[in-house]
């Protein structure tokens, strides 16, 4: 895959910028987003593939559904969910073998590439209208009587994300939010301290997660707002 | 024309923590029961989901889940010489209104009150002898005992999921707990909530100054939760929004999440909102109530015949609606006879602000409503009072409930109130001030009292409740000790600047304090003292009860909802197992 330099180049001035506001990186080094651009497109050279052969180097991906779009998500969750991998409380057959040979500046500097490339907003999958409704519902309202709270109370109006710990929703496949929302249903995926996402999870029919899926998968991509896209 | 409905088995009058209790245990008995909210409904989804529940313009500042002022406020005034004005801005204190009521917009505080306050005249007498209290204090047993309440307490902190560690497990003093508190049966249902950063540093120094801190019990979910109920709650993140909002997370107890669903589902209940009740109703002979009179959303006038009818109205209301409907004899500070509206009292609290260095970050915005580490080793009858010549106390505890915008901006003395000075302070100081609030307790006296308004009348033309209080020197005085403590830890914790703030005279409505209002409707074991007997069974119509803190004869130095759910489990025990099967007096006047 051919490495678009130019727009790599554009980014990472304006990431560098967006660096000095950083509270989480007190003490560590200053992520590198050239280097994270360079694993991205071609790997660590010691274990991790080119992130990029399943998220793309904009994250569209292959549409499948099966890899995230990881466009414009807070450096800080990204570099947590790598963490997470590496030590098994969110496992993953592939992700966790990639984690774990990925050194911590491996992990600061990718998730900081992916952190600061825009969305690119792909077709959303054909929706019946009741389902659309229902998804609308769940997570702009939530529901009284299954006790579920809107998932926007949390992710963000159209599911902008709650920088830094919160991810964006809008825009994210839907085949791949139902397949976190299974994981979390059924006890695969663990790294939610406050357990609040098992909770919800489990509350949800396989109807309402496609809903919810398809609600989100709807929203354009967006320049999302600096303040939010960088902790 | 005022239409008179069907009669049913009990009449509710307000429909909030204590009322959809009340109305729970009573609709399982088998009894129709009707309860009368004068708010709307309003539920977690879709009323308090966020981004709007955390509006902080509308509801901290407009004060937009409380007592609509415009239709009903009080009077207020310092002393029986002044003349009351109306309150058109909650601000000291603030009572909720619709579905829930305060119930929706508290912190989640959930104290005991121990064995002392219980019996707090005898035990001020043994232990300081008859002439060591303030004569003015009219300070008064209440009637039961801890020991009598203690499985009700357990209950009510079941119920809510309460979070903390125990200090004392059947006499056996737990370390990490509370070591002054009356004895539990078991512990907790949750773990304690996490410490927040103020709290740690407090708790490093009030350890190395030889006192006993633990983390405050709360009811903010620290772990997801099923109530005996079977209502599940989730963890609380957090987030800063609890007094004064609703929680969108189902994670803070709140009688939307712990008990209204159950009761709401129960076919012997029926849940009416928009219905102003304007008093209860008398037999002619004034001995039983009838049922009650209510006001729906359209103006029309309702008669709902009850066979019993129980008052759980907040406070200071209830003391009202007794006053509206001639159920007891009114107070009279001149005299210091009468019962309605007796032994009002409030809380004492004062706050001390410990500013650091920039290198310390306590980030204020990580809280639960419930967060705090506190002591207790300056509260209630926890220490000999001997040498200071005051009764009462207060716990000490380092808590921030917020880092809300509006409303936090800490600033040191000698920083200017307004311009350049003023904002470059505030961005100073902002993430690196820690609080620590001093709660402390509030003796009754003779003046501080309630009675209804001569000139002022609400929506419907009813005489507005009159309240008349000022600080007593006593709790003055203890809020300058206990100031003085906390000033101790705040320089013990490595702040560069500590203010104190002790509460001084005179009370004012205008600045925030607590919504802990008390009295007015006071239990005891003597009815020419008391309004209501040790169940909350009026003394002088034996089919109503009222259950609210108006039952407190004193306001001891621990936030009251604890207490007070545990009183109401106490009092509908007794109506289900007594009083049902023998209406009558519970206890012979």
């Amino acid at each position: 895959m051919k490495l678009n330099l130019s727009m790599i180049g554009a980014l990472s001035v304006a990431a560098a910028g967006l660096l000095l506001t950083r509270p989480f990186a007190e003490g560590s080094p200053k992520p590198d987003v050239q280097r994270g651009a360079g694993i991205v497109a071609s790997g660590n050279g010691y274990g991790v593939v080119a992130c990029a052969t399943c998220h793309a180097l904009s994250s569209v991906a292959d549409g499948s559904g099966a890899s995230p779009k990881l466009a414009g998500i807070p450096a800080y969750y990204l570099a947590k969910q790598l963490r997470d991998y590496a030590s098994g409380v969110r496992a993953d057959a592939i992700m966790s073998a990639i984690a774990r040979t990925m050194k911590p500046e491996d992990i600061a500097d990718v998730s900081q590439y992916y952190s600061g490339v825009r969305g690119t907003t792909t077709p959303p999958p054909a929706a019946e209208p009741d389902l659309l409704a229902l998804g609308t519902r769940l997570a702009t309202v939530g529901d009284e009587k299954k006790m579920i709270q809107a998932c926007e109370s949390c992710h963000g109006r159209e599911g902008r994300g709650e920088a830094p710990a919160i991810p964006p929703l809008g825009g994210q496949y839907a085949s791949y939010i139902a397949l976190q929302m299974k994981m979390w249903q059924e006890g695969d995926r663990k790294n939610d301290a406050s357990q609040q996402m098992t909770n919800i999870a489990k509350r949800l029919s396989a109807r309402d997660i496609q809903a919810i899926g398809l609600y989100f998968e709807r929203i354009p991509q967006r320049d999302l707002p600096k303040k939010s896209r960088q902790p | 024309m005022t239409q008179k409905l069907k009669p049913v088995d009990v009449a509710v009058v307000g429909v909030g923590f204590m009322g959809a209790i009340m109305a729970k245990e009573l609709a399982a008995q088998g009894l129709k029961v009707v309860g009368l909210e004068r708010g709307k409904q309003r539920w977690t989804v879709p009323e308090f989901q966020a981004p709007e529940i955390h509006d902080e313009l509308k509801y901290s500042i407009r004060k937009g889940m409380m007592q609509d002022v415009t239709r009903e406020a009080m009077t207020f005034r310092n002393s029986p010489t002044q003349e009351a004005l109306p309150i058109r801005q909650w601000e000291a204190f603030l009572p909720g209104t619709d579905l829930g009521g305060s119930g929706v917009h508290w912190n989640g505080q959930t104290f005991r009150f121990t064995e002392a306050d219980f019996v707090w005249r005898t035990r001020m007498r043994e232990r300081y002898g008859k002439d060591f209290v303030d004569p003015s204090l009219t300070i008064q047993d209440w009637g039961v005992t801890y020991d009598e309440l203690e499985p009700h307490f357990d209950k009510f902190e079941y119920l809510l999921g309460t979070g903390g560690k125990a200090g004392n497990l059947n006499g056996k003093i737990q370390p990490g707990g509370n070591p002054f508190e009356s004895r539990r049966s078991r512990e907790y249902p949750n773990p304690p909530l996490k410490e927040q950063y103020g709290g740690v540093l407090f708790r490093k120094a009030a350890t190395d100054m030889g006192y006993h801190p633990f983390v405050q019990p709360a009811s903010n979910m620290s772990r997801p939760y099923t109530n005996p109920e079977g209502l599940q709650l989730n963890a609380c993140n957090y987030c800063g929004f609890c007094e004064r909002y609703a929680c969108e997370h189902f994670a803070k107890a709140t009688p939307q999440t712990v008990i209204l669903p159950v009761l709401l589902k129960n076919p012997n209940f029926e849940l009416r909102t928009e219905a102003q009740v304007l008093r209860v109703n008398l037999d002619p002979d004034k001995k039983t109530a009838t049922g009650v009179t209510y006001v729906d959303a359209t103006g029309r006038e309702f008669v709902q015949p009850a066979d019993l009818v129980i008052i759980t109205t907040f406070a200071f209301n209830n003391a009202r609606m007794m006053l509206l409907s001639g159920i007891g004899k009114p107070y009279d500070p001149k005299t210091g006879e009468g019962v309605i509206g007796r032994n009002y009292a409030y809380q004492t609290t004062s706050d001390v602000f410990v500013f650091f260095d920039e290198n310390i970050n306590i980030n204020p915005f990580m809280a639960a409503g419930g967060s705090g580490t506190l002591i207790d080793d300056f509260n209630d009858d926890n220490f000999d009072h001997g040498p200071h010549g005051f009764i009462g106390g207060s716990y000490i505890m380092s808590a921030l409930t917020n880092g809300r915008p509006i409303e936090f901006h800490p600033t040191p003395p000698g920083t200017p109130e307004w311009g350049k000075e003023w904002k470059t302070a505030i961005r100073h100081h902002y993430n690196h001030t820690a609080h620590i609030l001093i709660h402390g307790s509030s003796m009754p006296t003779r003046t501080n009292s309630l009675d209804l308004d001569p000139t002022y009348k609400d929506a419907w033309g009813l005489p507005l409740l009159r309240m008349t209080f000022e600080f007593p020197h006593n709790d003055m005085k203890m809020s300058q000790f206990c100031v003085d403590r906390a000033v101790e830890i705040g320089k013990r914790m490595g702040a560069k600047t500590v203010a104190g703030y002790p509460r001084k005279a005179p009370f004012t409505t205008q600045k925030y304090q607590t919504t802990h209002n008390s009295g007015g409707v006071i239990m005891g074991s003597d009815p020419s003292t008391s309004a209501v007997n040790r169940y909350l069974q009026s003394w002088d119509a034996h089919n109503v009860f009222v259950v609210g803190t108006s039952a407190y004869p004193h306001e001891p130095g621990y936030n009251p909802t604890g207490t007070l759910g545990a009183l109401a489990y106490w009092s509908v025990d007794a109506i289900k197992k007594q009083y049902l099967k023998h209406p009558a007096p519970m206890v012979s006047a």
